[in-house]
């Protein structure tokens, strides 16, 4: 397996020529990987095919939001300052954006996480129009029903 | 309100002022005219489950409307929703049939209606079929009007309707089971089957026509015949004749088609009815064989595969992987796994379950006890133009790993890729088959020119004992999908931080779903052949990656492999390693 050493952000080697080919089958150059990085090829071609700067993806990338979501953030018009509560509170950077999109709060979304819902999976039935209660009825019915009989 | 029937309702929808956007220039989908009169003045309607498109260039007035809702019975009941009569009776119906290809959804509308009125209705839904189904109007601009003279065109957006969340809350699962038919069901018209249709399928070997001409296949749903004939070209026609319905799998192929065996009749690869011998012989100037033509899809060859596209015309290109190109011996296995497709694709996007269904498996199987593989520490997940890439920190590596900076592709939307493909094609709902198409490196780097690509079929159950085989990666995959059940039943699931890829996929279908829908291309489609080029996939290790120095290794994924297949790759490598040796 190969291994190479990116250490930090501000700091990391210059590519090799596996990266170089790699970065080639993302469309871009040896240059590209210079300006953008540390970004990874695959993170490059996805900020710019969605039109974020460097600038910007290294921001939320500071915030420990990769591009993926970072554009989706941006869409939802949020800044990367928005998703330290969601790091303080023990989510993914990442998971302020997936609630972001679901129009759940930090409150809302904890108390879904304390009821057993990764955020994801919590965002997806808050679309789907369930409430918090109902959900934890309908997810733990089964579960219920073996504690119930002593398993 | 109107109960159909008697049939208990299920509900009051759900006003959700969240409308759909709207697409300027977006085309209509599936238009299709409906034999109804009040249709046939030019109106266009298009539908999916999961999207209505209208354009309500119909106008009648409220009692014909009210008529023809008596008649309906011929053209529902999958869905009907009536507009309240606010002032004066029924002022407007929509109504469709999703489980026609293309559905139908019709609006009429009444003189009272007015748009105000459209966005503040709420309604009642009969029992039935729902899938998602959401209604817009497209944008002024493609509005026409054509109505009823007797009241004024539709002009208003309709609200969107959330049939089946509304159903997901009150049915008390999770992911409800309608929401689970959307993932699973691939038939004709069903809106998973709608977005697969929009890509290349892998369907067969070339090399399994090397010994036949015909075999009757089943994809999405669909029996159909795939064949050569004498010129060389690849058909996939419907199975059954149109004549008298006998099963062309029988049929003998000529240089133009393949002729079925019951009365002559021959068919080309286009689907158009070149011979009808007797007919021909009493009207030899007749024309009936022009206006009888055959379901039929096209077909292409290539990397040793056959791909069909079952999908509406212009068909998009066939991706040209970067892969088809490396170096080495390859070779295509093939199985049929009893159980949904989308419970085998899940897994193209679960990286956990590599420690605990090989790894760890693998050794209790062995019968070892040594310590277990190391565990995954952590998870990401990337997004490019062809699919998801998912990336993996375990307890040995670190993020410089390329399990971390490169990753593996779970590649839209039904294969995984991890330097070997793996193409999971619904035959129907209940069953998968798996194509393989793998790649062995060969020494040194002298020219290797494969003749053919052998296509093989795996066995998945053992023989002797009845039990599913367990020895090898894919195998051991083929057991978990297939203890799932024939269609996984989601309601019951309870997800964790594991399935955070599974449930990203989960998203990404049902918006790509809604793209179809709506007229658009689904990700990952190619149309520019400048892009279709050797098209890059990201790969651990790099494309052209050293052959192992021990010589061939023993085929990991699948149990079965023929001997002549892994005498052919002995060869190869020999081939070569002598071959680099003299250079």
């Amino acid at each position: 397996m190969r291994r190479r050493v990116r250490r930090e952000l501000t700091v990391s080697p210059p590519p090799d020529a596996y990266e170089l080919a790699e970065a080639r089958g993302y469309g871009l150059t040896a240059s590209d990987l210079h300006h953008w990085r540390p970004l990874s090829a695959i993170e490059i071609h996805w900020a710019r095919k969605h039109g974020l700067s460097p600038g910007a993806a290294r921001r939320w990338a500071r915030e420990g939001v990769g591009v993926r979501d970072a554009v989706r953030a941006v869409r939802l018009r949020m800044r990367p300052e928005q998703v330290r509560p969601w790091a303080a509170a023990g989510f993914l950077p990442g998971d302020a954006v997936e609630a972001a999109e679901a129009g759940m709060t930090l409150t809302e979304a904890t108390a879904w996480r304390q009821a057993g819902f990764i955020l994801p999976d919590a965002a997806l039935l808050v679309r789907d129009g369930w409430t918090l209660d109902d959900a934890t009825a309908a997810r733990f019915a089964g579960v219920d029903r073996y504690a119930q009989t002593g398993r | 309100m109107r109960d159909r029937g008697g049939e208990s309702l299920l509900g009051t929808l759900r006003r959700d002022t969240d409308l759909l956007e709207e697409r300027p220039g977006a085309p209509v989908l599936g238009a299709e005219r409906d034999h109804h009169p009040f249709l046939e003045r030019g109106s266009v309607t298009s539908v999916s489950r999961m999207r209505v498109v209208v354009r309500p260039e119909v106008s009648v007035p409220a009692p014909a409307a009210r008529a023809l809702l008596d008649q309906s019975e011929v053209l529902i009941p999958a869905i009907t929703y009536l507009l309240p009569s606010t002032t004066q009776g029924v002022t407007g119906v929509a109504w469709g049939r999703p489980d026609l290809r293309p559905a139908t959804v019709m609006v009429l509308t009444g003189p009272a209606l007015t748009p105000r009125r459209v966005r503040n209705f709420s309604t009642t839904l009969t029992t039935g079929t729902y899938f998602g189904m959401r209604g817009s109007m497209p944008p002024s601009s493609h509005r026409t009007t054509c109505g009823h003279p007797a009241g004024p065109t539709l002009t208003a957006r309709y609200p969107r309707i959330s049939v089946v969340r509304e159903c997901d809350r009150r049915s008390g699962h999770m992911l409800s089971s309608q929401r689970n038919k959307l993932l699973c069901e691939t038939g004709p018209g069903t809106p998973m089957g709608e977005l697969l249709r929009r890509y290349w399928q892998p369907i067969a070997g070339v090399s399994e026509f090397e010994r036949q001409d015909a075999k009757a296949v089943r994809i999405m749903g669909e029996d159909l015949v795939l064949y050569r004939d004498g010129d060389g070209n690849y058909g996939l026609v419907d199975r059954h004749c149109p004549h008298r319905r006998a099963d062309l799998a029988y049929g003998y192929t000529e240089d133009r088609g393949l002729r079925c065996n019951y009365h002559g009749w021959l068919f080309d690869h286009s689907g158009a009815c070149l011979h009808q011998p007797f007919e021909e012989t009493r009207h030899p100037e007749g024309t009936f064989k022009d206006k009888v033509r055959i379901k039929a899809y096209p077909v292409a060859a290539k990397a040793g595969l056959l791909w069909a596209y079952l999908g509406p015309q212009p068909a998009p290109l066939l991706p040209d992987w970067d892969r088809f190109y490396s170096r080495g011996y390859k070779q295509i296995a093939i199985s049929e796994i009893p159980c949904n497709w989308f419970q085998c694709q899940e897994n193209s996007i679960d990286p956990v379950h590599f420690e605990w269904l090989h790894s760890n498996w693998s050794m209790v199987l062995r019968g070892q006890d040594g310590p277990r593989a190391p565990t995954h520490t952590r998870l990401g997940f990337d997004e490019f133009d062809y699919g998801f890439v998912y990336r993996r920190v375990r307890a040995d590596t670190t993020e410089d790993d390329e399990l971390w900076t490169t990753g593996r592709v779970c590649l839209w939307p039904n294969c995984l890729y991890v330097g070997h493909f793996e193409w999971r094609v619904p035959i129907d709902d209940t069953s998968t088959l798996s194509v393989g198409w793998f790649i062995d490196e060969l020494p040194g780097d002298a020219p290797f020119e494969q003749r053919r690509i052998p296509c093989w079929h795996a066995p998945v159950r053992d023989e002797k004992t009845g039990r599913w085989i367990d020895t090898h990666v894919m195998n051991q995959d083929y057991i978990a999908w297939v203890g799932q059940g024939a269609i996984a039943d989601r309601t019951l699931e309870h997800l964790g931080e594991s399935d955070r890829g599974v449930i990203m996929l989960r998203k990404r279908m049902f918006e790509e779903m809604e793209a179809v829908a709506a007229g658009r291309d689904p990700l990952g489609t190619i149309r520019d052949p400048a892009l279709n080029d050797r098209v890059y996939l990201p790969i651990v290790g790099g494309l052209n990656r050293a052959a192992p120095g021990a010589g061939p290794q023993p085929f990991v994924f699948l149990a079965g492999q023929p001997d002549e297949v892994r005498s052919e790759l002995e060869q190869a490598w020999q081939q070569c390693a002598v071959a680099s040796g003299a250079s």
